[in-house]
């Protein structure tokens, strides 16, 4: 070989190494995984800070909308620590009922289930002479490190309550602080609280900033998770909760509702560095009636509470301006004073399960189901009962749900007593359950579990 | 030594009657044995002695060739003492002493039969024994028996541990550059004139001592006594040394057990006769450098010598009263402290100040010696000083490996110094050494794997080097990693400069690269991430590619039976750390078959799968698995899919992976260009490697080739010696043809190439120097030493993971044992304990039902519905989840978030999820469900587990013991959270129970009763069994190979020193 041709074979192969190297690099890269197969078991968990008191019955509703039975294990919380759990099972398409403890306002429960999806959501009753009424919530699936509580009022007549709940295996740290509309306090003493695993731990918000209209909470976590409610009680009578909000804060939020006496307020906090300008829709046949709340501007830090003028039933959209958006909660009165409150939702889904609301292991409320269709297109649900087993079977509802309006599924009493599955043929909803109870002097309010879409029947 | 001043008397020719009578009595005491080829010539040598009054008396060793009768014959009976076997000179020269005659004698000359003397030679020894005050012994010059103006002995020294040394090169000529008479630490026995006093007080030499070695012994007894020792140099004899030679008839068993005899002789003068203050610190010292000493031999197959070296020691100890009793002897007639004897001894100061002055001549050059040459005639000429750089160029020309060598030290010096110090090392990918030399040991004989998740897979034959290297460092297992960390590299460009210089036979072109070799991209990334396995891959390649290149050379191997054993040591070696050596070879045994030598193919294939089938059997574990595993146990994880990166020689991100690293592939392509002649058709082959190895390297990293022979790091190992080789072979042929050529390009690629690689070894010379290691002294996370502390007790277990392309695991979880497809990502994993990756896992993969689990859970935690990964992974026994901050996408991380049984905890640097529910190790639990759990194939059943525990079992010898009492009044169960292997046993009350899976991999027994618990091993005598057979084929394979015993010898050849002369006055 001489040298040029050596030279040129030298050449060539680093040119051809380069080439084939980059090539490969760029136009091949490491193998995909292809996906790789989806573990098929199914394991999952609610928590439900379900809150009690003197008379309070509370139960835990699980909904199994499958067709397999799920076994699910419910284990209840409180400030001594868990209780042994009770294994059973729910049978497919139907809900199961249990009665938990709620002796005490730091109560919850863990609802964790094996073999195929359910929902869970909780029922709390409160049957004493001070604290009369009824709330109810969907459980929460996660816990979270930054909650929102903006449901919480300490005017005269007015208590406030944040239930905080650690079903987790480390002890969990966190701060509570309290968001009104012209201040924010800490407490020294919920600074670095210390909540034990296993543990419920409740904060009477009027013990710290009493008389403000609305005190809504914010609570870090610095160690550990934890999952929130806030309970409301009025003097009056009437007991309300909304559930925590974890995540990003939304600028646009929907809170349909009905069923109510009239009055509804949004509570809104703004956990933002700026100001939020806020205003209040109604939408559907209420729009264009200049109800709704007008712009108004939270303040950076703070929260406020806003009276909506307009129609029953309808739906609120709250849009918020600016990057950061806002937490808010949709705060209804049933006929005879009760409060019900839920918390908005910024994005409609496909599926949902309305958890049915119960006074006790056997006795459903009475409810109403009430469909937003924030779309632009009319969207066809259809509501099956998942009741428990033993009820008379109940056929499914149909509802056409126009674009841009809400409807109710039906009339009241209407709807067979227990959960229901609410699924979209095509488009997403919104749907919100309310119950009234204790004749009539019970109203609770609550939203759907969307149902994730591997899980859609 | 000292020069004795002595004023020459005028000697008469013929001293009279009187003189004669005033003159002091020699007696001759020659010592034979089967000498009659040469004791004719002494004894003639003997009758022509000039000094009048002498006298002989020999004592025969039961000599069977006639040499008995020969001295009855020649000196008549009375003077011969015959002894019936051989007791040695010592013992002969005892015997001589006890006669009446020679209780009368002023002088004994003890004499072997194989020297002749100059006829004044007897008469220069009493001269010079008469005229220096205190004289005891002694001894004339020696010179060679054939050829007499070849000096042999002038006087001898030791070092403070008794090794001899001699001032002489070796065939130094004599032009009488030694004749002063001259004090000594000792003189041989072969003439050795000794005064009466001196006999009389220090008595006669050790019997117990061999020939040849009882000199120093002697005469240092001499010197405590206070007694001189001196060498007279104008008496001069010729040695045949006919025992060194094998020329008696009985001398066999001499041969090749120079070093035990000298090492015995070293170690008993020294316990005899160095005072109890000096031994406190000499001994520890000297066992010290004798476990040095017997590491190194082994490491260089002189198994032999190093035998010699264990024997010696032991004949020491079993013989230790003799010694006292003789130290005793010694003690009693001390004249002179130790530090008398020693001015006489050699120093480690004076060993580097001879260094020194050889490195300062080399750097003056002949110049400098002009220069002093000048300076003594008072007329210097500057200008005849060579420029400083044309002396560099001509030393680093003339001695290129001693340039190299002296450059390295301080670079390495840079380099490790934060290795400096007693912390042990930790990060990088760094397998932790365990406390303790023994640990390796256990490992390798335990017939159960005691890492990751158990098993019955056996451990790598390298734990059985690391033992031995751990307990030659003093039994220090940190101490050990850290010199493997920093000889490897060194190891590694020493085998390549082997490799090159016998190609090439040009040593500049080998050291160079070498060089480029110990700094390559692989090596540095081996060090950096403390992958010992890849040092002993890099440094077992180059002499690996010799062997398959001489198999299929013109000639092939001469003895092909030890040649096949030898390259399967070798690759036996290599591939017990880093079983891809296999594929690396396999990658070398292609390139040869493709390109071809000049010889016979089919030769070179059959040597060469000889080699690899005697590793096979060398390596029967790794074997076994590889075959049990489709391969995989070849493979590795190990890499990033970067074909810059892999070109550059990096398998991940490492100091020496950085941009300035392309220089070696770029030089190599410009080698290849250049090599012409000889070095053409290894430099094809080295192209074809090169080229190829990369991109093997990129399908590995890329998940494209199959398991068994994914393996980057192996590949990039092959690429780096084929780029090195390149580079070696093209500066061979530029040298070679420099100035044949006219200028033009050819000049304008030396000098790119000469720019290429002085630029590129520069800079990553620098950036090695700077030492910015992944491993070093507390390299841990901060976290993960917190984590572990806060549960000393426990034992549990780690999954580490990350995914694939975000760098490797943090430590100390080592390389992945696996990897899962988790939706769009491959997520890796490694399952260990609190200690991390541990070195006894060295050579050994992570394959068994157990891991299928691991993957099995990853998979549904990661992209499932599952929410209880915790108790999933809780009868795994894993306490933790963890990975590197960024190291999991952010989906990842969000289904940890969303366990219900995983809680995230604080950690700087690390994303850490505790598993409150796992189980330990070895566990009783109660059994509600459990037993059902175990027992079926359904995650759902043990996420429902909440298992009661009712106690842990400790390990225990061979096993585990439960100190729970009676379990709990319902049914237990016990779970041992290792891979499933039959031999388990529970031991109860009642009896033995066999196992049963549980969860598909583990081990379970259900436990009717309480009572006190055990679970053991049962077929650990067949492992045992098994791992003695496996160390008898090592040794026999080794024993095979091993390197013929080099005996030290203390006549010219041997170290050279010069021992400082202390000036004597003369004797009035």
């Amino acid at each position: 070989m001489t040298g040029r041709m050596r030279a040129a074979l030298a050449l060539g192969a680093a040119v051809a190494a380069v080439v084939g190297g980059v090539a490969l690099q760029l136009r091949a890269g490491p193998r995909a995984p292809g996906g790789g197969a989806i573990g098929g078991d199914v394991t999952g968990a609610w928590y439900c800070p379900h809150a009690g008191g003197e008379g309070w019955t509370s139960t835990v509703t699980v909904a199994n909308p499958g067709s397999d039975p799920a076994l699910v294990r419910i284990t209840s919380l409180g400030p001594g620590g868990a209780e042994p759990g009770q294994l059973l099972t729910v049978p497919a398409g139907s809900e199961v009922t249990v009665e938990v403890p709620a002796d005490r306002r730091a109560a919850g429960a863990t609802v964790e289930y094996f073999g195929t999806w359910v929902a869970a959501g909780w029922t709390s009753t409160g049957e004493g002479e001070e604290e009369r009424g009824v709330a109810a919530e969907p459980c929460q699936a996660e816990a979270g490190g930054l909650w929102f509580l903006p449901d919480g009022s300490t005017e005269e007549g007015q208590d406030a309550y944040v239930v905080v709940m650690n079903p987790f295996d480390t002890d969990s740290v966190f701060s509570l602080t309290l968001v009104t509309e012209d201040r924010r306090i800490r407490p020294k003493d919920w600074s670095g609280y210390v909540l034990p695993a296993h543990q419920v731990a409740s904060f009477r918000l009027s013990g710290v900033a009493l008389g403000e209209r609305t005190v809504a909470g914010e609570l870090e976590v610095s160690i550990g998770r934890v999952v929130t409610a806030s309970v409301g009680i009025a003097e009056a009578g009437g007991i309300r909760a909304a559930s925590g909000i974890t995540g990003d804060p939304a600028t646009a939020i929907h809170m349909p509702g009905g069923a109510d006496a009239g009055r509804t307020a949004v509570v809104a906090m703004n956990p933002g560095r700026a100001g939020a300008a806020v205003r209040v829709a109604l939408l559907g046949e209420a729009a264009g009636t200049g109800g709704g709340v007008p712009e108004e501007v939270i303040p950076p830090g703070s929260a406020g509470t806003y009276e909506v003028q307009g129609g029953d039933p309808v739906e609120l959209l709250l849009s918020a301006e600016g990057d950061e958006g806002v937490a808010a909660v949709r705060r209804s009165s049933g006929a005879l004073g009760d409060q019900g409150a839920a918390p908005g939702i910024s994005v409609p889904h496909e599926a949902w399960v309305l958890i049915g609301h119960h006074a006790g292991s056997s006795e459903a409320l009475p409810s109403a189901v009430f469909l937003a269709n924030p779309g632009a297109e009319d969207v066809r649900v259809t509501l099956t009962p998942l009741l428990p087993a033993g009820a008379p079977a109940a056929g499914p509802i149909v509802v056409v749900v126009p674009a841009g309006s809400m409807v109710p599924a039906a009339e009241p009493g209407g709807l067979p007593l227990g959960s229901l599955l609410a699924v979209a043929d095509d488009g997403t909803f919104i749907p919100v359950l309310v119950s009234s109870a204790l004749n009539g002097s019970g109203y609770a309010m609550a939203s759907g579990v969307p149902v994730p879409p591997r899980f859609i029947p | 030594m000292s020069q004795v001043r002595t004023h020459e008397p005028e000697r008469p020719d013929h001293p009279s009657d009187e003189e004669t009578r005033r003159l002091p009595s020699v007696l001759v005491v020659l010592v034979t044995r089967d000498g009659m080829g040469w004791l004719r010539g002494c004894l003639a040598s003997l009758s022509r002695q000039t000094y009048p009054r002498l006298g002989i008396i020999a004592v025969d060793n039961g000599s069977t060739d006639g040499s008995r009768e020969l001295l009855t014959r020649v000196l008549g009976e009375a003077r011969v003492i015959q002894l019936d076997a051989n007791r040695g000179f010592p013992g002969s020269v005892a015997a001589a002493l006890g006669t009446r005659v020679a209780s009368r004698a002023d002088y004994l000359l003890l004499l072997h039969d194989d020297v002749l003397l100059d006829p004044d030679a007897v008469e220069r020894l009493v001269e010079a024994a008469e005229r220096v005050h205190g004289a005891g012994i002694v001894g004339p010059k020696v010179v060679e028996w054939e050829d007499p103006v070849v000096l042999r002995e002038v006087g001898l020294s030791t070092d403070r541990f008794g090794y001899a040394y001699s001032p002489l090169e070796e065939g130094e000529i004599d032009h009488g550059q030694y004749d002063r008479l001259r004090e000594v630490l000792f003189v041989s026995s072969c003439a050795m004139l000794v005064s009466r006093d001196a006999w009389g007080r220090i008595g006669p030499p050790d019997e117990r001592l061999a020939e040849r070695f009882d000199d120093l012994d002697y005469c240092w007894r001499a010197r405590l006594a206070g007694f001189r020792v001196l060498v007279a140099p104008l008496a001069r004899v010729r040695h045949r040394a006919a025992t060194q030679r094998i020329e008696r008839t009985d001398s066999e068993p001499w041969a090749g057990r120079g070093r035990y005899y000298s090492e015995r002789a070293a170690l008993a003068a020294m316990l005899k006769n160095y005072s109890l203050l000096s031994l406190l610190w000499i001994m520890p010292l000297y066992a010290i450098q004798s476990v040095g000493k017997v590491g190194g031999l082994i490491a260089s197959r002189r198994f032999e010598d190093a035998a010699q070296v264990v024997r010696a020691w032991a004949w020491n100890l079993l013989r230790l009263p003799g010694t006292v009793r003789r130290r005793v002897r010694a003690q009693s007639v001390r004249a002179v402290p130790d530090r008398a004897v020693r001015r006489y001894m050699a120093s480690a100061g004076l060993r580097l100040r001879r260094w020194l002055d050889v490195a300062n001549q080399l750097l003056l050059g002949r110049a400098g010696a002009r220069q002093e040459i000048d300076e003594e005639e008072e007329t210097v000429p500057t200008a005849a000083v060579e420029p400083l750089r044309r002396r560099a160029v001509s030393v680093a020309r003339d001695h290129p490996v001693g340039v190299a060598w002296a450059l390295a030290v301080p670079v390495a010096l840079l380099a490790f110094r934060s290795f400096i110090g007693p912390d042990p090392l930790s990060g990088g990918s760094l397998a932790a050494f365990p406390s303790s030399a023994g640990g390796f040991f256990r490992e390798l004989a335990s017939g159960v794997r005691t890492t990751g998740l158990g098993g019955t897979t056996a451990a790598s034959p390298a734990l059985g080097i690391l033992g031995g290297l751990s307990w030659l460092a003093f039994g220090s297992p940190a101490l050990s990693q850290k010199l493997l960390l920093v000889l490897l590299p060194a190891l590694a460009g020493f085998t390549l400069y082997r490799s090159v210089n016998r190609r090439t036979g040009r040593p500049s072109a080998a050291v160079i690269a070498a060089a480029c070799y110990a700094l390559s991209g692989l090596a540095l990334w081996g060090i950096s991430e403390g992958r010992v396995e890849s040092l002993v891959l890099l440094a077992a390649l180059p002499p690996l590619g010799d062997r398959v290149a001489l198999a299929f050379g013109p000639v092939g191997a001469p003895r092909r039976w030890r040649f096949a054993v030898g390259t399967g040591v070798l690759l036996a070696v290599a591939g017990a750390f880093a079983p891809g050596a296999l594929l690396a070879f396999g990658l070398l045994l292609v390139a040869q078959l493709l390109v071809g030598g000049e010889g016979d193919r089919l030769r070179g294939l059959g040597l060469s799968l000889g080699g690899a089938a005697v590793a096979g059997v060398l390596l029967l574990p790794i074997v076994l698995e590889a075959a049990g595993t489709s391969g995989a146990a070849l493979g590795t994880l190990v890499g990033e899919a970067d074909f810059g990166l892999l070109a550059r020689l990096s398998p991940t991100a490492s100091p020496g992976g950085w941009a300035v690293s392309w220089f070696l592939p770029a030089a190599a392509v410009l080698g290849f260009a250049m090599a012409e002649g000889r070095s053409e058709r290894p430099a094809v082959a080295h192209l074809l490697v090169g080229i190829a190895a990369p991109f093997l390297a990129w399908g590995s990293a890329a998940g494209y080739l199959p398991a068994g022979a994914s393996n980057a790091p192996a590949y990039l190992a092959v690429a780096a010696v084929a780029y090195c080789s390149l580079i070696g072979l093209g500066l061979d042929s530029v040298l070679a043809g420099m100035g044949r050529h006219a200028f033009g390009l050819h000049q304008v690629a030396i000098l790119v190439m000469v720019g290429l690689v002085a630029g590129g070894l520069g800079l990553q010379t620098i950036r090695a120097a700077a030492g910015d290691w992944a491993v070093g002294p507390d390299r841990l996370p901060p976290a993960w030493p917190v984590v572990v502390a806060e549960e000393p007790e426990r034992s549990f277990r780690v999954v580490w993971i990350g995914e694939q392309g975000r760098g490797p695991l943090p430590a100390p979880a080592g390389d992945a044992d696996g990897q899962v497809a988790a939706g769009p990502a491959w997520i890796r994993y490694a399952v260990r304990d609190r200690s991390g990756a541990v070195a006894t896992d060295i050579g050994r993969r992570a394959t068994g039902d157990g891991y299928a689990y691991v993957e099995r859970v990853l998979q549904t935690v990661l992209t499932g519905e599952a929410r209880h990964g915790g108790a999933l992974l809780a009868p795994l026994g894993v306490r933790y989840v963890v990975a590197a901050e960024g190291a999991l996408p952010g989906w990842a991380l969000d289904r940890l978030g969303t366990q219900l049984d995983l809680d995230r905890i604080p950690a700087g640097g690390l994303v850490i999820f505790r598993n409150a529910a796992a189980l330990p190790r070895a566990s009783l639990v109660s059994d509600a469900g459990f037993r059902d759990a175990a027992s079926a194939d359904d995650l759902l059943l043990v996420a429902e587990l909440r298992p009661t525990l009712v106690g842990e079992l400790s390990p225990a010898p061979g096993g585990y013991s439960a100190d729970v009492g009676t379990p709990s009044p319902r049914a237990g169960y016990v779970l041992l959270a290792d891979q499933y292997a039959p031999g388990w046993r529970l031991r109860t009350g009642s009896g033995e129970e066999e196992p049963e899976r549980a969860f598909g991999w583990a081990v379970g027994f259900p436990v009717e009763s309480g009572g006190d618990l055990g679970v053991v091993y049962a077929d650990q005598g067949s492992r045992t069994l098994a791992t003695i057979g496996l160390a008898a084929v090592w040794l026999a394979a080794l024993w095979v190979t091993r390197k013929p015993s080099r005996a030290r010898s203390i006549r010219p050849g041997a170290p050279l020193e010069s021992v400082d002369e202390p000036v004597l006055e003369a004797a009035p």
